[in-house]
């Protein structure tokens, strides 16, 4: 009997660890998931310290490509827009007019982006393509 | 003609599924073996007419029938006929039509005989998944709809997805993740049953090792076509796609070990049976995120309609498990009495919860947004350092774990001679781990190769103690043939955690500027553009660059592409970058075209990741040691 106990605190130990290591990690990891209106709405005081993924279109025509290889474009979603830095890997999807995912900082006025995502092509349905054929 | 064939036989099937299940369960309540066999050849009859129903969708394909929706939506007239095979399982119908098909057979062939007690209750269980996918496909997916409208060519397949691992990946997933459900219906049956003894896990046992091998087959080729594909040197990003394809695993592999104490000792009854039930509900419960929409991947799923039949499904099944488990859980009751702390059952009792920890984890950084979103309103992720600072401490403890417990014997075990047998091990890997330090730097990459070299080297050590002992007895590795199973997959995962370490701390990138014939230096590399050219296809426009890497005196041609496809069709994109990697067995070069400049010179960017051949290598030792797990019972009969 005296195993069991303290198999039962050894378990509890590990747990109890793990959580208070899940709750510091959720702390020190977050993203806020938000739409371009929605970051325009927020304070500046409130974007400067949150780390950002925002989801828009990409406005057409506004990808510039700049010859350190870094780009510039714009992300919109109800009228509103948002101007993006951005150097790094672009996807083979990203191009005028597809829904593009951002993270990073924004300070107001330019959007600085670490990560950009474009949406994968792995669609298993397109309503639209679906309605056009019934 | 054909559409039509494979449209009612899909039907057909359906029905005498039903018909299966309804006489199943007239069996179980009347106790009736004449009405199993009765079932059983319903069964048969439906797995035959299904079987019919896949094949027409693959004539389909194969012929390029647009006058069917589903191939109009996944075939295009460019398509190899390899890639129009397989697109049977690129759309979201035909792939529930091949989940079906497949759980059919296996919901067919398995028959527990040894075990008449269980055998109606089990069959219940797998026929109702059964027809509750047959459901779905007959009736809300249908890959059967058609179109009155002429198409003379469809949307085809994505050119990223053109890929022979991305082919065979989603089948092995499939057939992994599909065959869960026969351990999950045995255990179900013998809790419905009421049948104390570890009989079921004897004969789920096949099933689980399968299982895990064609998981494990699935996450290795994922992970491998995000790497050669996706263009961003990484082959895993715990996307929630990503995610619930390994909780499965993870729970799968808990499973193996606290299964193993419950066949050897008669332990963690009750343990084994939720845990394989939340394996198959997380299963399930992935196929549900994937495909309904509810959690925004980078593979987009667009919206559709079946998930709230998932949902349902999955509430369904939860309550009437729980029901039965709450009402005869006193059945399961493990009686054996363990004498000390260090014995083999505790520590896979530790290993049980650190795997938990880790799914769970998996699990909340996955529907993090949906909670957040539920209770502020407000749409919040965890990002991919909340999965390392958590899982970092977890595996160096699974690590510790797996370098004592395959030396601990049942029950009554002590550890200090394990320690014992551990101290050369653990002082040779002292030495290996300091001398990598002395690269690296890393106190962290330390530890890890602290413990993965001690892991490695005691299973090594009894390898070699084994041998010796062949002499005398020339059975003995025969004798231990299922220990020795499980100690290549341990090399193997060791390996892999130290593949996966070293390139993830140590990954080198760089952007690159060149000029035709003009060369860069780049830490110890020597960076040329030998030429660069423009070809065209039919399909595409080319843009490719030759490219040596001399590294000391050794020199590597890559040859990294651009492509451009003339017509976008309705493949979404037009852009492909075809990745250049050489791999040596310490590190890979891995080279990206970005695009000319105006100037005429022409960006690159350049990945060194160290050690990731590791990664594959465990990998592969990992399966093959699955692999020859499953043929355990032909060669030593246990």
């Amino acid at each position: 009997m005296k195993t069991r106990i303290r198999l039962k605190i050894l378990a509890f130990c590990i747990i109890a660890f793990f959580s208070f290591l899940i709750f510091k990690a959720v702390q020190s990891s977050l993203v806020y998931y938000q739409t371009v209106s929605e970051v325009l709405m927020n304070d500046d005081s409130i974007n400067s310290f949150r780390q950002l993924r925002v989801m828009g279109i990409v406005k057409d025509n506004s990808i510039v490509f700049k010859s350190d290889g870094s780009i510039e474009f714009k992300i919109e979603d109800s009228g509103k827009e948002i101007f993006v830095q951005y150097k790094g890997i672009i996807p083979d999807i990203f191009k005028d007019g597809v829904e593009a995912v951002v993270e990073g900082d924004f300070d107001g006025s330019v959007f600085t982006a670490k990560k950009l995502f474009a949406k994968c092509p792995t669609k298993y349905e397109d309503e639209e393509y679906r309605k056009e054929l019934t | 003609m054909i559409n039509s064939i494979g449209d009612i036989s899909l039907f057909i099937s359906f029905i005498l599924a039903g018909f299966s299940l309804f006489i199943f369960i007239c069996s179980y309540i009347n106790k009736s073996d004449i009405l199993v066999n009765v079932a059983q050849r319903f069964l048969f009859s439906s797995f035959f007419s299904l079987t019919v129903s896949i094949l027409c969708l693959f004539v389909l394909l194969i012929v390029k029938d647009y006058s069917n929706l589903y191939v109009v939506k996944n075939v295009s007239n460019d398509l190899s006929p390899l890639f129009s095979a397989t697109s049977l399982w690129a759309g979201q119908a035909g792939s529930l039509l091949l989940w079906a098909w497949i759980l059919s057979l296996y919901v067919l062939i398995s028959v527990p005989k040894s075990l008449k007690k269980i055998m109606p209750a089990s069959k219940i269980a797998g026929a109702f998944v059964l027809v509750f996918f047959l459901y779905l496909i007959s009736f809300i997916e249908s890959p059967f709809k058609t179109t009155s409208q002429q198409i003379t060519n469809g949307r085809g397949l994505n050119p990223i997805l053109q890929n022979i691992y991305m082919s065979i990946h989603p089948l092995s997933l499939y057939l992994g993740y599909i065959s869960l459900t026969i351990p999950f219906s045995f255990g179900l049956g013998a809790l419905i049953s009421k049948d104390g003894s570890s009989d079921w896990i004897k004969i789920s046992k096949k099933w689980t090792y399968f299982s895990w091998t064609f998981l494990s087959i699935g996450l290795l080729l994922g992970s491998r076509w995000a790497y050669l594909e996706l263009g961003w040197g990484g082959y895993w990003a715990w996307d929630p796609v990503e995610n619930v394809a390994l909780m499965p695993w993870l729970l799968l592999t808990a499973f193996l070990h606290s299964s193993y104490a419950q066949e050897e000792k008669n332990v963690l009854k009750r343990w084994n049976l939720l845990l394989i039930f939340l394996a198959f509900f997380l299963s399930i419960f992935g196929t549900f995120i994937t495909r309904s929409g509810l959690i925004s991947s980078v593979h987009s799923f667009a919206q559709s309609s079946i998930g709230d039949y998932f949902i349902i499904f999955i509430i369904f099944i939860l309550i009437f498990s729980l029901l039965f488990y709450f009402k005869n859980k006193n059945s399961f009751y493990s009686v054996a009495e363990i004498k000390t702390l260090s014995s083999k059952e505790n520590f896979f009792v530790i290993n049980n919860i650190l795997f938990l920890v880790i799914t769970i984890t998996v699990l909340l950084g996955t529907v993090f947004p949906i909670i957040s979103e539920f209770i502020t309103g407000e749409k919040i992720l965890v990002g991919p350092s909340f999965y390392n600072i958590v899982n970092f401490p977890n595996i160096l403890l699974l690590l510790l774990l797996m370098s004592i417990a395959p030396f601990l014997p049942w029950r009554d075990g002590k550890i200090k001679p394990v320690l014992k047998y551990l101290s050369v091990p653990f002082v040779v890997a002292i030495i290996f781990a300091m001398i990598f330090y002395s690269f690296f730097k890393s106190y962290q990459l330390f530890l890890v190769n602290l413990l993965c070299i001690t892991v490695l080297i005691s299973l090594v050590k009894e390898f070699a103690k084994d041998l010796i002992l062949m002499k005398k007895n020339k059975n003995i590795l025969t004798l231990k043939y299922r220990r020795y199973c499980s100690f290549i997959v341990h090399v193997g995962i060791v390996l892999l955690i130290m593949g996966v370490s070293f390139s993830s701390y140590f990954e080198e990138k760089y952007d690159l500027t060149l000029a035709n014939n003009q060369s860069k230096n780049i830490g110890t590399l020597n960076v040329k553009l030998l030429n660069t050219y423009k070809k065209e296809t039919d399909s595409k426009f080319i843009l490719g660059a030759n490219v040596l890497i001399k590294n000391g005196n050794k020199e590597y041609e890559l040859n990294p592409e651009q492509n451009l496809y003339k017509y976008e069709g309705n493949r979404e994109i037009n852009k492909e970058t075809e990745v250049s990697i050489h791999s040596t067995f310490f590190r890979d070069y891995y080279l990206i075209l970005v695009d000319e400049n105006m100037d005429g010179a022409f960006n690159f960017k350049i990945y060194i990741n160290p050690l990731v051949s590791l990664l594959w290598i465990g990998s592969f030792i990992s399966i093959i040691g699955g692999f020859l797990s499953m043929f355990r019972g032909k060669i030593t009969n246990d």
